[in-house]
């Protein structure tokens, strides 16, 4: 085993890309494909229902066939949550990353867009009530 | 430790955070994977295990991360910054210590980058009690095969092109 001293020069002198690359790249791109298979595989049905939790508790439910337009009020600061065409998003926010916001629309079951800051999660459910089917 | 080795440790820390700040002043790469990010900061991170050590690696991590959310004010991302930033410093230590230079560092940073994304995207599903998360893990893998390439050249070009006195 070399030590560190020489492994600083062989990088220094050497090129970018060895043949021993080849492998752990290919481990990675393998575990990238079997980790799509598997999101395309628990990916959900088209939902009919979306849930709004602030801190994990249910704060309201909204119904996707509806068109509808909600302000959720939070200690932290707002979040207005729209459901047009089938699917559920958050239009604005006074959130300081606006992460929620950029999530754009969802409508399968198990999606999810969160808020980190203001503790806000909204969540999409099937036509029937229930949860387990996420 | 010599104050030489202190000195250089405290300026390298101090590039990870500007580099760990200014990505943070963007919005996410991608906008429907908000804890998946490239990452630059483990330039500094990489560089360190490189020209210094390994417990010098690990403790500029932790640093960069308790500072970098303290100065940013983004402490609600703690706990996914610290899981995959102390992940990926694992996985570089373990694979520079027993595959390198078999593999090249730009190889082995993207393994680094995808395990930290793929951490930081598990312990968000966590922490948010949210297993629709786990449906980014893909796009968390690719990405960081990607970014962590970037990483890697940056830092494997800083090694050949800085003055050899200036690696330690």
């Amino acid at each position: 085993m070399m030590d560190k001293r020489e492994k600083l020069h062989q990088i220094r002198s050497g090129g970018f890309f060895t043949k021993g690359d080849a492998i752990l790249l290919l481990v990675l791109i393998v575990l990238t494909l079997v980790l799509m298979a598997t999101a395309f595989g628990i990916r959900g049905k088209v939902g009919g229902t979306a849930r709004v939790y602030v801190d994990g508790v249910l704060i309201k439910e909204m119904d996707l066939s509806k068109n509808d337009r909600y302000v959720l009020e939070t200690d932290d600061g707002y979040n207005t949550i729209v459901v047009q065409n089938g699917s559920v998003k958050v239009e604005d926010a006074d959130c300081n990353d606006h992460t929620c916001v950029r999530l754009g629309k969802i409508n399968r079951t198990g999606q999810t867009i969160v808020c980190l800051p203001h503790g806000v999660k909204i969540v999409v459910f099937g036509k029937n009530q229930g949860g387990s089917d996420v | 430790m010599s104050t030489r080795k202190i000195t250089r440790l405290g300026l390298l820390t101090a590039c990870g955070l500007i580099l760990f700040i200014v990505e943070n002043l963007f919005p996410p790469v991608l906008w429907f994977a908000p804890y998946v990010k490239l990452g630059l900061s483990n330039i500094a991170v990489l560089f360190v295990l490189l020209t210094m050590g390994e417990w010098e690696c690990m403790t500029v991590t932790i640093v960069k991360c308790v500072l970098g959310c303290a100065v940013t004010g983004t402490w609600y991302a703690f706990a996914f910054n610290i899981a995959g930033g102390v992940g990926g410093a694992i996985t570089m230590i373990l694979l520079c210590r027993f595959v390198c230079p078999k593999v090249g560092v730009v190889t082995i940073s993207s393994a680094a980058a995808v395990v930290s994304n793929i951490l930081r995207t598990a312990v968000g599903a966590i922490v948010m009690q949210t297993r629709g998360l786990l449906l980014q893990l893909p796009v968390a893998a690719a990405l960081g095969i990607l970014a962590g390439m970037v990483v890697g050249f940056a830092c494997v070009l800083l090694v050949k092109k800085l003055p050899p006195k200036l690696l330690g």
